[in-house]
């Protein structure tokens, strides 16, 4: 009997062994999710990296195309099928966090958040316990691009500070065929195409004059902010700018690829462009200053992605701590110096980036007085900025509207009232 | 031993019967549950206000419905604007392949293999990249568009992007895409008329036109029934064209080509609200089912 105990003791201490042996050994694959492909190169050499240091960990960096990444997440989260890691922007963040579908962070990576990032960056992945749900990675927010060659054929010295000197230096600007018709646009706005871009462009053109195409009223409440002089300026001046002055058009090149075919003079765009010039045309001579700004104030808008952990991944501590390696100061110079995004840590020393790259400094060179405003914070952030984007879209072609107060008006009373019974419709209307 | 019809088959008995079923059930199964439960789902979420984010959701019986028929203007447009696609693009695309393809058997064109290959190659491109071909050849200051247009002195155009020409431009692209299908399958029709009536008529005396409107046009009417029907269901459904021809800023403006189909993808994937995206989903089922009984009761009179 004894005999057959040891053994039974011996067996037991083998298999204790065999399996915890096994179980250690075990890979643990973290899935990693993203719709932002030109930063994978900067987190799969994080990952590479992380891998050699935690040998017992595979991470797999997936790049999707932007709009279906945040599908296949939206979809992928009721389910618990998602990934152990996702970069998104924080207002879809929050959407998720509102229905209790990500995980907040550990004690510890709580602590490290407080200790390196601004709170203002922190509050936008903050519920309303306090509880933060993400790891904020880069952030986004428009600047003046302006081509310096055609600045100095102008006899321009400064960049515009204001919306009447923006359209005085696109008229200069602009540049004519024999036949009148424009082959250089002075100034290249978002006129077209489907989705929200179009909206959260004309948020720029509102921002000076104090209007937003949704704003937050009480928490969690909004209304529609354009009905009013800002949003008259901003429309009137989108309409000069293509049938009065007409230092835009339909009929030519917009948005950064324009900027680098030398088809533009100047234009708003996030910072990532500077990565795209430095790429598509390295020999352009270009200055970047901040948004013009206006008799209420001078802001930009701000968009921050975060690294978000849903609630369902099995891997949660690995992926948490996975988001704070990313933010190590190598990979944060790797993303700004080879993709051109802005990481949102504090105390990185950029200035190897600067040397190579002067214009990231004239971006963050921002004065004190520069408002850097977040997207409207509501669940219907998408219905609302895409059915105003439809609206506006229609609204530029129409020539009539050219400074006729009471059209541009009863255009903007219509379009907020739908903004607002948007927002109602999902309980997000306040006064 | 049974006869069916110069064939002679066993009579089976009830044990070959059940195996053969049993023997079909997976397939059946897999039917089931990859076709008819997912119509079935998106019928009954249509009575709900389902979101894609939220595991929580209720029943308000018709509301959507309500919403969508009284006062829902995403709804009107892309309803006007997809009765206008599926309009135009048939009527376009039916015209077009009947005529080439009459074109190419009366005047026994050569090599009239290589010119059905051409025809037909876009079909075989996918949407996507086919799509990204025509958006830079509709670019406003490289597309070749606006360069044949130089040699006439005529201005830049934004085929795209201005209002007045972006739907007409993706129906042109639209119709490039499908014509050579459409070739075919008049091709295959023409092709089963017996020569012998052809003949007939030419003894008689009959020229070509008087050949086409009294021999081929009434021999090919089930054939041509069947295009218009196939036609139509495709412009009604019709996705991926639009929705790579409004993406970024040298895109088509939203809602000046926005069809059934996009409303339904904004709704379920941009605005997470799958209850509405189902209810639309099923406004457009049971429009197309009434289209397609309707011609094909008039398929039926063709024949």
């Amino acid at each position: 009997m004894k005999k057959m105990s040891l053994i039974l003791i011996c067996l037991s201490i083998i298999m204790v062994l065999t399996l915890s042996t096994s179980f250690a050994a075990a890979p643990v694959t973290i899935t990693f999710w993203t719709g932002y492909a030109e930063r994978v190169p900067v987190y799969r050499a994080a990952a590479s990296d992380y891998m050699k240091e935690n040998p017992n960990v595979k991470i797999e960096v997936t790049p999707f195309e932007l709009r279906q990444a945040e599908q296949k997440f939206a979809i992928a989260l009721p389910s618990g099928t998602g990934p152990d890691l996702f970069v998104t922007s924080f207002f879809i963040a929050n959407l998720h966090i509102k229905n209790g579908m990500l995980g907040p962070a550990p004690t510890e990576v709580n602590d490290w958040l407080n200790k390196n990032f601004k709170s203002s960056y922190l509050d936008l992945f903050t519920d309303e316990a306090g509880k933060i749900y993400g790891v904020p990675d880069v952030h986004g927010f428009q600047v003046l691009y302006y081509n310096l060659d055609y600045y100095k054929e102008a006899g321009l010295t400064t960049p515009p500070k204001n919306l009447d000197e923006l359209m005085d230096y696109a008229r200069k600007l602009a540049q004519y065929d024999d036949k009148g018709n424009l082959i250089r646009s002075g100034i290249s706005l978002r006129i077209s195409g489907g989705g929200a871009g179009v909206a959260q462009k004309f948020d720029i053109f509102l921002f000076p004059n104090g209007g937003s195409v949704i704003e937050p009223t009480t928490p969690g409440k909004f209304k529609a902010n354009f009905a009013n002089e800002a949003g008259y300026k901003a429309l009137n001046f989108y309409l000069q700018a293509l049938h009065k002055y007409k230092v835009d058009s339909y009929s030519i090149k917009h948005d950064s690829e324009a900027f680098v075919q030398g088809l533009t003079a100047q234009f708003n765009r996030e910072t990532y462009v500077i990565g795209e010039c430095k790429k598509l045309a390295p020999e352009m001579n270009y200055g970047i200053a901040q948004v013009v700004g206006g008799d209420v104030q001078t802001a930009t808008n701000l968009n921050i992605d975060g690294l978000i952990v849903p609630a369902a991944s099995k891997n949660k501590s690995i992926a948490w701590d996975f988001a704070m390696y990313l933010n190590k100061d190598k990979y944060l110079v790797q993303m700004m110096k080879d993709v051109g995004w802005i990481c949102t840590r504090e105390g990185v020393d950029y200035s190897e980036v600067y040397k190579v790259e002067p214009h990231f400094q004239q971006v963050l060179n921002r004065p004190e007085n520069m408002k850097m405003i977040p997207p409207a914070n509501a669940t219907s952030f998408n219905e609302t900025y895409t059915k105003f984007s439809s609206r506006l879209v229609e609204a530029f072609s129409d020539a009539s509207m050219v400074d006729n107060k009471e059209k541009i008006m009863k255009f903007l009373e219509d379009a907020a009232k739908e903004i607002n019974d948007v927002l109602k419709s999902n309980g997000e209307y306040g006064e | 031993m049974k006869k069916v019809g110069v064939f002679s088959v066993k009579s089976y008995n009830k044990d070959h019967v059940k195996f053969a079923y049993t023997a079909l059930l997976p397939i059946f199964g897999l039917f089931f549950i990859f076709r008819i439960w997912p119509i079935l789902e998106s019928f009954r979420l249509s009575f709900t206000n389902h979101s894609i984010v939220s595991t929580k959701y209720s029943y308000i019986g018709f509301q959507n419905y309500i919403n969508m028929l009284s006062n829902d203007q995403d709804f009107r447009i892309s309803l006007i604007n997809t009765l206008l696609f599926a309009t135009l693009i048939t009527i376009a695309v039916i015209f077009l392949a009947l005529a080439i393809t009459l074109v190419m058997d009366r005047r026994k064109i050569i090599n009239i293999g290589l010119l059905q290959s051409l025809f037909f190659l876009p079909v075989v491109i996918s949407v996507v990249p086919s799509a990204i071909i025509w958006k830079w050849m509709y670019d406003p200051q490289y597309g070749i568009f606006n360069y044949v247009l130089s040699f006439f002195g005529i201005g830049s155009v934004g085929w795209l992007v201005d209002k007045r020409y972006s739907m007409y431009s993706i129906i042109l692209f639209v119709v490039w895409k499908w014509l050579g299908y459409f070739i075919v399958i008049f091709w295959v029709g023409l092709k089963g008329i017996p020569g012998l009536y052809i003949e007939a008529a030419k003894i008689d005396g009959a020229d070509d036109w008087q050949i086409i409107r009294s021999i081929i046009l009434p021999l090919l009417k089930p054939i041509m029934f069947f295009s218009l029907f196939l036609a139509t269901i495709r412009g009604f459904t019709i996705f991926s064209e639009v929705y790579v021809m409004t993406v970024g800023s040298q895109g088509a403006p939203g809602n000046i080509v926005k069809v059934l189909t996009y409303d339904i993808y904004e709704r379920a994937f941009l605005y997470y609200k799958t209850g509405q995206a189902n209810t639309e989903g099923v406004i457009l089922f049971l429009i197309v089912l009434g289209l397609t009984i309707i011609q094909g009761k008039m398929l039926g009179k063709g024949e």
